[in-house]
């Protein structure tokens, strides 16, 4: 059936974008923190590297989340969906 | 002085979000449980984000992180970042799936009343320990600005909540979380604002400017040796939750955000957008609201605690050694010392009782001193205090809001509508709903005047604020991912994996937070209580996964209606 098929292909698009933002999401929220010490050493802007990390992780995570909605709504519910209202 | 101006804005305050809260009554159940799902993606990123951040984010968190530099980054981090996960793995499908509470999905997902039942109980655990934490805070500022007792204050403050919450259920507090999250953010950043324009940070912003300062508080810590030779930014040297090192300090990153994955009263304001791309954008702006708070932390933090190291440490470290009463004379000559010293924020301490001075365990920095107590460090005058005494208020009020009424539901739609009474009309609803509200809003009030009044009582609510993170990692965040992700996850498991998630939380985080059992260690890290709900988590998924597959598959219309929450 095609709307199985649809149904498949684009669940399949979902977890493959889910696991790309899920790897960025645990790269700016644990794999640069493992390397506080290393990074302690570094200083920029008068402060060492790890502290920024922490506001830079944040300000990342915005950026990813609202990347995500943009992603998912603009580009792939449209291109599976376009003619159907979104769930009520 | 304080007096008059403080009464007046808290007065003020009140009677906006009272307003707002008749304006908005609720008629239907569809407004009072969902808002009738007309709430759009921002402004239900305003209400999460106010329903979010509690009065202790507002008064503590910046004093959690001058306390421990970096080490208390897994709080900024867990508590923020587990919206990225929120956005992809949980609140667009649990907006397709529509209904009124998180019992309902687990009841409809797992087919049983069991589920429901458990989801239930869970709900409570969770938001009634949150909940006498909130308004315990509402007394604190009650107390400060009206000079009545806290625990009066915080029997008080609960038929605050009431007097706007139990109008109009979602409906009306959706409106006034959003009036309360801009008196709340404005709050919080006017000091920054006005210290950064004094300091010259306003080049860009404070928050990039502030580095300098950073590096200055790190090099007051070396030379008034306040950490045994470490630095405020140095990683890994100082403990969370009873454990310690690297792996605990990701461990507890981990717990906080798979805690929130879990909480109730944050996951039932996603089914209050129109439709899937709404809750997703919603997530969204939801951790750029709570962000503007987080982001700013850290600038009190250093800020604060430049301050302190100049006026505390640097002027009693050469009194090491003197009588307690020499070391006190000396400090209250700075104004802002002397002021706050009364209230015992800050001080000295005779903690050998010898009447000798020991620099620097004796002198004592409570974490509350740093947001409150910014404005007088900085001399920015009484109405700014005041103004942000009002943003903790309106933090701890939105914060009530939603957990009275994420209770509310449970009580009167999960289990008088569903499991005493199915045949109640939709008027009956509302109004079982309405007197429930009240019910709790009443038992919290009065747990927390005992938490207050009774030291015991107040010492284990404390704890269970941070046990409901690793609870709720444990039991409901792996069943509604797995729900969602895995259409072959079966009732039995998630039952069983809900129950063996917290059989292996519940005695190791009381244990090692009473000190019954010692933190396990793993490389040279000791693995605190927060960062144990990570266990849980996983054990649960192993366990659900494991008991599905030996199970019989969900029926095909349970499996039906996974594939369709799916869909956009």
């Amino acid at each position: 059936m095609v709307a199985d098929k649809i149904e498949r292909l684009y669940w399949r698009t979902v977890l493959t974008i889910t696991s790309i933002f899920t790897i960025a999401w645990f790269i700016v929220t644990y794999v640069v923190h493992a390397f506080a010490p290393q990074l302690h050493k570094i200083v920029v802007n008068g402060a060492p590297l790890n502290w920024w990390l922490i506001q830079g992780s944040i300000s990342i995570g915005i950026i990813l989340a609202f990347l995500y909605a943009l992603v998912m709504n603009n580009y792939v519910d449209k291109k599976f969906y376009k003619n159907r209202e979104s769930g009520r | 002085m304080i007096d008059v101006v403080g009464i007046g804005f808290v007065v003020a305050t009140l009677l906006v979000y009272i307003g707002i809260a008749v304006k908005m009554k609720a008629e239907t159940v569809e407004e009072f449980y969902v808002a009738g799902r007309r709430v759009s993606a921002i402004r239900n990123g305003m209400a999460t984000a106010a329903d979010w951040m509690s009065g202790a984010s507002f008064v503590s968190m910046a004093g959690a992180v001058a306390l421990l530099g970096y080490d208390a980054g897994p709080f900024l981090l867990g508590w923020s970042l587990s919206y990225v996960l929120l956005a992809m793995l949980i609140a667009p499908f649990l907006r397709k799936y529509g209904k009124y509470t998180i019992p309902d999905f687990f009841e409809d997902r797992y087919y049983s009343k069991i589920a429901r039942l458990v989801a239930v109980v869970m709900t409570y655990v969770v938001s009634l320990t949150y909940l006498t934490g909130q308004l315990a805070a509402v007394g604190v500022v009650l107390s400060r600005v009206f000079g009545v007792e806290k625990s009066i204050g915080a029997l008080i403050a609960p038929l605050l909540v009431l007097l706007y919450s139990s109008f109009g259920g979602m409906k009306s507090i959706t409106w006034t979380q959003v009036a309360q999250y801009i008196v709340l953010i404005t709050a919080y950043w006017l000091p920054i604002v006005l210290v950064g324009a004094m300091l010259g940070l306003w080049n860009p912003i404070p928050h990039i400017a502030y580095g300098s300062i950073v590096g200055e508080v790190d090099r007051l810590y070396k030379q008034l040796n306040v950490l045994e030779g470490h630095t405020w930014t140095e990683p890994f040297v100082r403990g969370i939750g009873k454990g310690s090192g690297e792996l605990n300090w990701l461990l507890t990153t981990a717990g906080l955000m798979f805690g929130t994955l879990g909480l109730p009263h944050i996951l039932m304001r996603f089914y209050t957008v129109p439709d899937v791309r709404q809750a997703r954008m919603s997530v969204a702006w939801s951790l750029l609201f709570i962000g503007l708070l987080y982001l700013t932390a850290p600038v009190y933090a250093a800020l604060a605690s430049y301050k302190i190291l100049q006026d505390l440490y640097a002027v009693a470290m050469p009194l090491n050694g003197q009588p307690i009463e020499v070391v006190k004379e000396a400090l209250m000559k700075e104004a802002w010392v002397r002021k706050w010293m009364v209230t015992g924020l800050v001080g000295v301490k005779d903690l050998n009782g010898d009447g000798i001075f020991q620099y620097p365990k004796e002198l004592f920095v409570h974490k509350d001193i740093i947001v409150l107590g910014l404005p007088d460090m900085y001399g920015l005058g009484a109405l700014v205090a005041a103004f942000v005494a009002v943003g903790g208020l309106s933090a701890a009020l939105s914060t009530a809001d939603g957990l009275i009424l994420a209770m509310t539901t449970a009580a009167t739609h999960d289990f008088y509508k569903t499991l005493i009474k199915p045949e109640a009309t939709e008027k009956e609803e509302v109004r079982v709903a309405r007197i429930a509200m009240v019910i709790i809003a009443i038992v919290a009030g009065i747990i927390a005047y005992l938490q207050i009044t009774n030291p015991v009582i107040g010492a284990y609510v404390a704890k269970t604020v941070g046990w409901a993170f690793a609870f709720a990692a444990a039991t409901l965040s792996p069943a509604i991912i797995l729900g969602i992700f895995w259409k072959r996850t079966t009732k039995e498991a998630a039952i069983i994996g809900m129950f063996v998630g917290l059989a292996v939380t519940l005695p190791y985080v009381i244990g090692v937070e009473l000190g019954f059992i010692k933190p396990v260690e793993v490389l040279g890290s000791k693995i605190g209580s927060i960062a144990w709900g990570v266990v849980g988590f996983f054990v649960n998924l192993i366990v659900t996964i494991i008991v599905s597959l030996l199970t019989p598959p969900p029926p095909k219309h349970v499996q039906k209606l996974v594939e369709d929450i799916r869909k956009p």
